[in-house]
């Protein structure tokens, strides 16, 4: 079944009269708009209004409207000028038909409490109920064309940072920088979607790589440091494709590992290796997420503290589920997972080698291996 | 001095101390910006600011962004949630009350920035913290962030700067290009994002660059080459340490025919015509009605019902130059002048400019080059 269709049917069968979507990667989802800008302007919503027995809605500012349309599977627009509350007088004349005392579904985990308010001041008949939760589901499982997607991004990623990492020398003297610039424009090449401050690329090498980000707040530009030999480096991307997203980190090391080096990523490819143990249809994330951390604790692996282990991808990079000890959902053909536990480096710092996966009836299998990530990549001293 | 400002700026809101959720007013708060907040909707960092000087602020922030927020100088206590005890919000509202209740501040009046914060975030914090009162204070902080220090103007400056060079810096490598070896889009594109960066920019935001019939709409994405013969838009919102300029420029690959060429002076007058009305004590929406009116006699028709805004902590921020919006400029505010009309095959022209507001006549902060003409990419090169 297709998104459309899956979409049309969730709304029928889902209790609501209506749901009002107005979270930027929620609009996405339910729109099939790859729409990147719309989440950097919070004070000109954007939102689709699905009523339970007719067809969806988009509501935009009166300057997108047609880019909206342009970019979205659904061709139903309604156009508002000025901020939210405009935003808000447009959506209710279209609630009007909703009948009285019908139940609004809304993404109460985006929607802004101040928006919240004029709806319910705007519509009094109606009741605004949250529908993360269906949401949330629904995000969960993939349907075939959101996994082909979501697999011919995974690849590209991964090619992109291996493309990337290909480049160095130990000896070159390569910069940070400069190595940030060559995964993204690897990533380009390899014919993903460039969009503004929404795709990023860092290396992280030395004691920088101590760092979750380095140089603040010149996030993901890299820093003048060059990479050293004996170093680990930490390369990341993540990138997009018709608004469906790709998110990878990659090691390497500047010369042949050390025993301590090894000894980290070795941590990490058995948590990998735990975690598609664990990954089997009917399992609860929250028990994938223990067995992760049992195995840590056994194998002695500094594993950084506070962190889900891994989480959903999909219409953004990082979405639900999370394999987190919170986490009740339970593990279901057709999710996308990025399994990602960080641990400490022998220099303190921050490793992790992310691998996408999706759920097939049997269990995991990994996407966009580009090379074998049992080991990390190597950095040569000559071509 | 800072600090003693914002303690002020909360006593005055009424509130015994300030909560902020959004990323822009976290950033306004605290001096730091976050890692791309936009994308990441299920993380928050919540600054926490209590009017009284005698207390210590505090930040609850996610593990991975707390070393950021660390290193851009802010000193009092910073409290890292766990993920684990998710999903959001749970996880940041764990925390947060946890660290509302360590500040004494369990039964105060809190005021928050309710225009950003999920109202599901909200119900979960009132739901364990049932003896404080919530207050929304988005105006006061609107208010307050409308008018900008001389730091902040100065910071809009430099990013300003930056834009402009990283525009036309993507465009000199267009010369030459267009025949052979030929460029795709995308890497005209990012070679503008990369020279904002090397100009000294500290982040990009929106980056939409259209061509051709594409210029018929504000995004597309980018896709193809660079062909000869075509209209460019390069929309650009940059920052300089969390300060941001939103910037528009034009360009021809090749000779801009004269129609074209017609419709951009056109837009170029009926923008002086607007440069002209900013000044203290004009209206937002009379400048609006002023410009479409003097669009409507000059025979243009403008494109969207926004010719201007605010930027700072956001590249989109009040004041707005709108209909149905009365506020009154002020020496201080800062305004991103973005007047679009339609071209002859309806393309959305515009250049847009970010202006200071001074008791005399605005001043131009985007000032690097001038753009009172297409940029035509005519130029050749042996190698680049």
């Amino acid at each position: 079944m297709e998104l459309y269709e899956k979409l049309c049917e969730a709304v029928e069968e889902s209790g609501f009269d209506a749901l009002l979507v107005t979270g930027p990667d929620n609009f996405c989802y339910m729109a099939g708009a790859s729409s990147p800008f719309i989440a950097q302007y919070p004070e000109s919503p954007v939102a689709v209004l699905w009523l339970r027995r007719g067809e969806p809605t988009v509501i935009a500012p009166e300057e997108w409207e047609e880019t909206i349309r342009t970019l979205s599977s659904v061709k139903k627009t309604k156009a508002y000028t000025g901020g939210t509350e405009s935003f808000v007088k447009a959506a209710a004349e279209l609630l009007r038909r909703v009948k009285k005392g019908g139940r609004v579904g809304v993404d109460l985990l985006r929607l802004p409490y101040s928006t919240l308010e004029l709806l319910r001041g705007s519509s009094p008949t109606l009741e605004f109920v949250g529908c993360d939760a269906m949401l949330r589901d629904l995000r969960a499982t993939k349907t075939e064309g959101e996994a082909d997607l979501l697999e011919e991004v995974a690849y590209m990623v991964d090619h992109g940072i291996f493309g990337a990492q290909h480049h160095v020398l130990v000896t070159s003297e390569r910069s940070e920088m400069s190595l940030s610039e060559e995964v993204r424009v690897h990533c380009m090449e390899a014919g993903l979607d460039v969009v503004g401050g929404h795709s990023v690329s860092q290396a992280a090498s030395g004691e920088n790589a101590a760092k979750w980000w380095p140089r603040a707040p010149y996030y993901g530009i890299g820093y003048d440091k060059k990479l050293r030999p004996g170093e680990y480096v930490r390369c990341e991307a993540r990138y997009s494709l018709n608004g469906y997203w790709g998110t990878g980190s990659r090691l390497m090391t500047q010369g042949y590992p050390t025993t301590e080096q090894r000894e980290a990523y070795l941590h990490l490819v058995a948590l990998r290796e735990k975690a598609l143990e664990a990954l089997k249809p009917g399992a609860k994330l929250g028990d994938v997420y223990k067995a992760m951390a049992s195995e840590a604790q056994k194998r002695g692996a500094k594993l950084v503290s506070g962190l889900a282990l891994g989480h959903g991808v999909g219409v953004a990079d990082v979405e639900a589920p999370y394999i987190a000890a919170g986490e009740g959902m339970k593990v279901c053909e057709g999710m996308f997972l990025v399994i990602r536990p960080v641990v400490e480096g022998p220099k303190g710092e921050l490793l992790w080698s992310s691998d996408t996966v999706v759920i097939d009836s049997t269990g995991p299998r990994i996407l966009g291996w580009y090379k074998d990530w049992r080991m990390p990549y190597v950095a040569n001293y000559t071509l | 001095m800072e600090e003693t400002r914002f303690r002020r700026l909360v006593e005055e809101s009424g509130c015994d101390a300030l909560l902020t959720f959004g990323a822009d007013n976290f950033r306004y708060m605290t001096g730091a910006t976050l890692p791309f907040p936009d994308d990441y909707p299920e993380k928050r960092a919540v600054s926490i600011t209590p009017a009284d000087e005698g207390d210590t602020c505090a930040v609850v922030a996610p593990p991975d962004w707390a070393q950021a927020i660390r290193d851009q100088g802010w000193l009092e206590p910073i409290e890292a949630y766990n993920e684990n005890d998710g999903p959001y919000p749970s996880d940041v509202v764990k925390t947060l009350t946890k660290t509302l209740r360590g500040m004494g501040l369990s039964g105060a009046k809190l005021g928050f920035d309710a225009a950003r914060t999920h109202a599901g975030l909200l119900e979960a914090l009132r739901s364990t913290l049932e003896e404080a009162k919530l207050l929304p204070v988005d105006d006061w902080l609107t208010s307050a962030r409308a008018l900008k220090r001389p730091d902040e103007i100065a910071l809009i400056e430099n990013s300003c700067e930056y834009a402009d060079r990283g525009i036309i810096h993507g465009l000199n490598h267009l010369e030459g290009t267009l025949w052979g070896p030929g460029y795709t889009l995308p890497e005209f594109a990012e070679r503008i994002r990369v020279h904002v960066f090397e100009d000294g920019a500290s982040g990009v935001g929106h980056l939409a660059v259209t061509m051709g019939d594409d210029t018929q709409l504000e995004y597309t994405p980018v896709r193809g080459d660079v062909e000869e013969e075509q209209l460019l838009r390069c929309d650009v919102t940059s920052h300089s340490m969390g300060y941001w300029s939103a910037n528009s420029r034009m360009a021809y690959t090749g000779e801009a025919p004269a129609e074209l060429e017609d419709s951009y002076y056109e837009n170029q007058a009926l923008k002086a015509y607007a440069v002209d009305l900013l000044e203290p004590g004009a209206r937002c929406d009379k400048i609006y009605t002023q410009v479409r009116g003097e669009a409507e006699k000059m025979g243009m028709r403008l494109h969207g019902p926004i010719i201007g805004h605010g930027v700072g902590c956001s590249h989109f921020e009040a004041p707005y130059l709108t209909d149905g919006y009365p506020f009154e400029l002020k020496v201080g505010n800062v305004i991103a002048l973005g007047v679009a009309t339609l071209g002859p095959r309806r393309e959305i022209i515009v250049d847009r400019d970010i202006y200071e507001i001074t008791p005399q006549k605005p001043r131009k902060l985007s000032w690097y080059r001038s753009w009172d003409r297409l940029y035509e990419v005519t130029g050749f090169r042996a190698v680049h």
